[in-house]
């Protein structure tokens, strides 16, 4: 097969079309203290500063060898925008969402303002977004990150007050989601035009606090619309053991979901049956951040044995990952296809 | 052309240096020839850091004992040839928080403890066997020092030996004096040393919103 640049490997995974190799990506963030150290762009202000951004968000293309690149480390921008309080903490550690301080707590105070695409805050990641196709061209795939509502709701409620109000109040809740998925599908468009190649849209109805049940009731039908109005390929992210939920989240028509470790490879991909492609599920706490690149290849290899169409990372990789574990990422990956030839 | 240099296995990272414009030190383990041989690096390219990384490199000759390879002027090896992997680790991280030109002083064998209101000493038996002894002699003394040589067998990987088990062995069967020395502290307050470690390890692993607080 004729070789692919890396933009052609990821758009032909993610169709679960043939590619020349299995491509590495990571649509959450590979952001670590010693490429900060190394482009110059060091957290917090790279979550805040589009040319750190860009800086650092190349490095997994130039330094890594993975094929996407992913800006949006970070999962706050836009709730930065809809006016949470934000802990944007030091380079070692990751920005987040002051919980304790709710900015919302009934129907009417969601609202999604005019400014949500130039807040500083989401306006740097469209500039971000614009800068690494310049620099890197048209070979590499670009990623954005739009949050979903079930996530912005967490951010912008509170956790324990948004999922009570989904117990006592489903009905409410569903109103709630429907006024959020306006900020989804606003960022969202608004990555496209800047030039995103697709979509990360994490949506934290996670395994240990919502069942699959939930997922189908309050999110699946939402997820459908995300697909349908976001004409680029979307990648579901969901944390914790989903497999209670794949069979829903296979039929939403999203392009692929980033599965955790907490998953078998080989069951997931069972329960998805060729519906939507998987992105995943090197662990990240414990073998990225601990263990050694030949416990990364030995993951890597499962999941490639499993036929995942895009080999990475679980979700964020830990900032203190080391870089030697990164690249054995992709070195697994050539390393597999000399003896396992892509399909 | 990728920047990042193959550098051996990261065996410890100091993720945000106060003393230092919050630059990351890396300290790795190169296996040369079948050799151990550590290295610290930092990524960060300016002056400061150069220098900051050769005051770490000369707190590691001076207050572990480790000295130059053969042939080389910043790769580093302990006399032994052996890794003493945990040990090093541990006293990598507690020498990143000298500030650079903070004079460089073996530390004693000998220190004050709190809870045996008395000195402990760790006596070099030869053959990398270590004694820890009370100075006085007393019973809060001595079960102080069978918590200590308890505290060395986990952060140093000795093993103990001896009823009371006050003795402590290096696999290599060669002394550190210099490691032992900056160890100490370490081995007196075990717990807290292994707090740290299990903080440090949380830090900077990204957790979903319903795991936040």
């Amino acid at each position: 097969m004729k070789p692919m640049t890396s933009r052609q490997r990821v758009t032909a995974a993610l169709r679960r079309e043939p590619v020349d190799r299995t491509p590495v990506c990571n649509p959450t963030s590979v952001a670590t203290v010693e490429l900060m150290d190394l482009v110059d762009a060091h957290f917090p202000s790279a979550n805040r500063d589009p040319e750190k951004m860009a800086r650092l968000a190349a490095t997994s293309y130039t330094e890594l060898g993975f094929d996407t690149v992913m800006p949006v480390f970070s999962i706050i921008q836009e709730s930065s925008a809809l006016g949470c309080n934000i802990q944007w903490e030091e380079k070692d550690n990751w920005p987040t969402v002051k919980m304790s301080e709710p900015v919302w707590s009934e129907l009417d105070d969601i609202k999604i303002p005019d400014n949500l695409e130039t807040h500083p805050d989401t306006q740097c990641v469209l500039d971000a977004i614009k800068l690494l196709r310049k620099e890197l061209g048209d070979d590499v795939f670009i990623i954005g990150k739009t949050m979903g509502p079930w996530s912005l709701g967490y951010h912008c409620f509170g956790v324990e007050k948004f999922l009570l109000m989904s117990l006592d109040d489903p009905d409410m809740t569903m109103k709630c989601l429907e006024k959020m998925k306006e900020s989804t599908l606003r960022f969202g468009k608004a990555q496209i035009e800047a030039g995103a190649d697709a979509l990360t849209l994490p949506d934290h109805a996670t395994g240990d606090l919502v069942s699959g049940e939930y997922y189908d009731r309050f999110l699946k039908e939402m997820h459908i619309e995300f697909a349908q109005e976001l004409e680029i390929p979307i990648i579901l992210h969901i944390c914790g053991r989903t497999v209670d939920r794949m069979d829903y989240i296979a039929q939403t028509g999203m392009a692929a979901f980033h599965f955790d470790s907490k998953n078998d490879p080989q069951e997931s991909m069972d329960i998805v049956s060729g519906r939507i492609s998987l992105v995943g599920n090197v662990n990240n706490p414990e073998t990225l951040f601990s263990k050694e690149p030949d416990d990364v290849a030995a993951e890597v290899t499962k999941n490639l044995a499993a036929g995942v169409q895009l080999v990475g990372p679980e979700c964020a990789i830990p900032l203190q990952a080391s870089i030697e574990n990164l690249k054995a990422i992709p070195k697994a990956v050539r390393d597999y296809h000399k003896s396992h030839p892509p399909a | 052309m990728g920047k990042t240099l193959d550098l051996g296995q990261r065996i410890e990272l100091h993720s945000m240096d106060k003393h230092c414009h919050d630059i990351s030190l890396g300290l790795y383990l190169m296996e040369t020839g079948g050799a151990p041989r550590f290295l610290v690096h930092t990524y960060a390219d300016s002056d400061d850091a150069r220098a900051r990384v050769a005051y770490i490199r000369d707190a590691l000759r001076v207050m572990l004992g480790l000295v130059a390879a053969d042939g080389t002027s910043d790769e580093l090896v302990f006399p032994c040839g052996a890794v003493h992997l945990r040990a090093l680790k541990r006293a990598f991280l507690d020498l990143c928080k000298l500030e650079t030109g903070a004079e460089l002083i073996p530390k004693p064998l000998t220190v004050h403890d709190k809870k045996a209101d008395g000195e402990l000493t760790a006596v070099n038996l030869g053959d990398g066997v270590y004694e820890i002894s009370s100075r006085d002699g007393s019973d809060a003394g001595n079960k102080r020092a069978v918590a200590v040589a308890r505290g060395f067998a986990k952060i140093c990987e000795m093993t103990a030996e001896g009823d009371p088990a006050v003795r402590i062995r290096f696999g290599c069967g060669s002394s550190h004096d210099e490691l032992i020395g900056m160890l100490m502290f370490r081995a007196q307050n075990v717990r807290a040393a292994m707090q740290e470690e299990e903080m440090a390890s949380a830090k900077g692993v990204l957790a979903a919103p319903s795991q936040q607080r």
